[in-house]
């Protein structure tokens, strides 16, 4: 099967560094204290955030972390996608995803803020056409800012894939079954970010393209297979420019939001 | 920050997590350097002392392989036993399973009230995942030759391994030991027979065991970055070192440059640093690759001085089946079916002493009969079968005399021999006496050719 065309177009007509279309909503879901959706392309990504609140279960005896806890919890809608249902809730799989995820995201969020307090954050994959993993960090750190808990940095996330010999970011479950490697990757942008999103209409020009340095990887997880040097070299760069765009893509809507939330305020106001 | 262990286990001295980030920072006289004494990208292996060597053993047992580098001590051990695959998709292929267990004394902290805590289970797991990425994913070993009988029977592997002691890098050490014991360990050897479908398990001592078949070796190596000192790689850490650090990295490598899993954790890591890491680990994963094989052929080598050879005389208890040759060429064997057919034919007519007279003298009967039939005495009615037994006894013989030759290169002709034999067993309706109007016309003939012969048996 020919993943790469000639002219360098993939199966779904994207070139080897386009993403999919993101989208996101906020406010889902009254129940909880925060909540978002996350789509990349046809990958659409549920979480809901419950907390801070105190901490239930392993209190003062488990010993010296004061910090807030954050627990994760992974699951798939049984129509997330066809036929063999990788990753389902409790194996193996799903379960190191939580505990990836759950790390990525304690070390985004001012735990120091929160002492002796728990934050479960629920993701749940209403369609997986690959990707899922990326789009649940995005929709995790969408869901956190709208519950309101204090972060350090976006955490943007993108997965890499490498197929007929070139590194294709943000595979599709078609390109995800071409069983090449693939990297998952997180990286925390923090620091002074410039406002540069006046505008959010105009967002496509600053969309691509990797500057500055302010970005370090907090999740790194290659699999599936082996890579030379060289290709692993080339799929972290890729990755690492995709989790920028990623980063960018969730501060402008963040943004967005706040300001809308702004002017509502302002309008109760007068 | 520590790669694959729990955040409340051990406790660092003040003075010692100070000492450790001050020296690695360094100052103009002398580089960076650490707690005990190594550059910063030197791992654990190449001194004298007891924290810096590298020990790998095995035995006593195939499969077995210990693991000691400095402090940290690993244990792992392969088994293997014969299932059903688990998915339709990969039902030509065995599976390997990577477990990883923290032992409850292995570092303080690890078991809270004898028990492991969640946190330390997770980890553990976490630590399976990734030897398993290196050697599944990475297809270390060659899943498809254990097959035995595709979606039937494969071999599914089992590495488990138990950390023994917790001195940092325990992923490295792991996965030194998962190696070590999945190219040691043997599987019997089985075989299939292709009629039945039944699969046969030899005994180790019938045939000799088989080794997996590793294409490479995924040797993970860990490292440590601090805040206090950016970009600077800290190789093959201690516990110390990685309490005190706030990011790490682990990379799976072999010794061909290939990345077969990478993790990382921590407060993060520049892009850089990761790129630094994964190329510094080729160094260790040849180095270590090296003295891993150096070892098992050790180990190899005193195998097999102190393999006993024995006699196997397992044959004797062992299932006769040779049916189809034991039935067709065993001497005598065609006679006793025949003797059997008339008795069943004609149950009621034959006397105890006929039946007598026809087992003593089986062979002579025959030969009388056709003594007999040369003579020309026998009635017509009973020369059907008689005659029918006449002119098919010399072919037979012929044909027999055929496959016995033929029997070690051409296993058609037997298949054709048994089906005649079928054919000829079964009675058939045109085969009897008589216009076949009545029944009685078929079977009284055959009183009659039962007492002459018998008769002519007595003569």
């Amino acid at each position: 099967m020919e993943y790469v065309s000639f002219e360098g177009l993939r199966l779904d007509g994207r070139r080897a560094n386009e993403i999919r279309r993101p989208r996101h909503a906020f406010a889902i879901d009254a129940q909880c204290d925060g909540s978002a959706r996350f789509e990349l392309g046809n990958t659409v990504i549920e979480c809901r955030v419950d907390g801070p609140s105190e901490r239930k279960f392993g209190g003062a005896e488990e010993g010296a972390s004061e910090a807030c806890a954050l627990t994760c919890s992974h699951g798939r809608s049984a129509f997330a996608s066809d036929g063999v249902q990788a990753g389902r809730k409790g194996d193996g799989r799903s379960k190191q995803f939580e505990s990836v995820l759950a790390k990525a995201l304690t070390s985004a969020v001012c735990v120091d803020l929160m002492p002796r307090c728990e934050v479960q954050v629920r993701t749940t994959v209403l369609c997986d056409d690959g990707g899922a993993r990326a789009a649940s960090a995005c929709a995790a750190v969408l869901a956190l800012a709208d519950a309101g808990i204090p972060l350090k940095g976006i955490i943007g996330s993108c997965t890499v894939g490498h197929l007929d010999g070139e590194a294709l970011i943000d595979v599709n479950r078609d390109e995800e079954r071409g069983r090449g490697p693939e990297l998952w990757t997180c990286a925390l942008s923090a620091g002074d970010v410039p406002d540069d999103d006046e505008n959010e209409d105009d967002g496509e020009d600053h969309l691509m393209g990797a500057t500055g340095n302010h970005i370090t990887v907090i999740v790194e997880e290659l699999e599936r297979g082996k890579t030379t040097m060289e290709t692993f070299k080339s799929m972290h760069d890729l990755a690492l420019a995709g989790c920028e765009t990623s980063a960018r893509y969730l501060r402008i809507s963040l943004r967005a939001r706040t300001r809308a939330l702004a002017a509502t305020r302002a309008l109760e106001k007068f | 920050m520590r790669p694959f262990s729990t955040d409340t286990d051990t406790l660092v001295s003040m003075n010692n997590r100070e000492f450790i980030v001050a020296a690695l920072q360094g100052d103009e006289d002398s580089g960076p350097f650490r707690i005990d004494g190594r550059a910063p990208g030197e791992v654990r292996g190449g001194g004298d002392t007891f924290e810096n060597q590298i020990e790998i053993s095995f035995g006593p047992l195939d499969g077995v392989c210990v693991v000691r580098l400095g402090h940290t001590l690993a244990c792992a051990t392969t088994t293997g036993q014969l299932e059903r695959p688990a998915s339709a998709g990969a039902s030509a292929e065995g599976s390997l399973r990577v477990d990883v267990e923290f032992s409850s004394g292995a570092c303080t902290g690890f078991a809270r009230d004898g028990r492991a805590s969640r946190e330390t289970r997770q980890r553990s797991r976490d630590l399976g995942m990734l030897l398993e990425r290196g050697l599944k994913d990475g297809r270390a070993v060659d899943v498809e030759s254990l097959c035995v009988l595709a979606g039937k029977r494969t071999w599914a592997i089992t590495c488990s391994v138990t950390i023994l002691a917790h001195d940092g890098n325990l992923a490295g050490v792991a996965s030194l030991a998962a190696c070590g014991s999945l190219m040691t360990y043997r599987r019997p050897e089985c075989s299939v027979d292709p009629n039945s479908g039944i699969v046969t398990v030899h005994s180790v001592d019938a045939r000799e065991a088989i080794a997996l078949n590793m294409h490479h070796f995924p040797i993970a190596s860990t490292y440590c970055f601090f805040d206090e000192a950016p970009g600077l790689a800290v190789a093959d850490p201690t516990l110390e070192e990685e309490i005190t650090a706030d990011g790490s990295v682990v990379c799976v490598v072999n010794s061909l440059e290939e990345v077969c899993a990478v993790s990382t954790s921590g407060n993060g890591v520049s892009g850089e640093d990761v790129k630094q890491c994964v190329s510094a680990s080729v160094n260790t994963a040849m180095k270590w690759t090296e003295v891993l094989k150096a070892a098992a052929a050790d180990f190899e080598a005193a195998r097999l001085a102190n393999k006993v050879r024995t006699h196997y005389d397992g044959y004797k208890d062992a299932p006769d089946d040779d049916h189809l040759l034991d039935l067709f060429y065993k001497p005598g064997r065609d006679d006793i079916e025949f003797v059997d057919d008339d008795a069943e034919e004609t149950p009621q007519s034959d006397s105890a002493e006929d039946e007598d007279s026809d087992d003593d003298e089986r062979g002579e009967d025959i030969d009388n009969e056709a003594a007999i039939d040369d003579d020309a005495v026998v009635t017509e009615r009973v020369s059907t079968k008689k005659t029918k037994k006449k002119t098919s006894e010399p072919p037979k013989d012929e044909s027999d005399e055929e496959t016995r030759f033929r029997e070690d290169d051409d296993i058609d002709a037997l298949f054709d021999k048994a089906e005649k034999k079928k054919k000829k067993k079964l009675a058939s309706w045109d085969d009897l006496p008589g216009d076949g109007e009545s029944l009685a016309d078929a079977v009284k003939p055959r009183k009659k050719l039962k007492k002459t012969s018998t008769k002519s048996g007595k003569k």
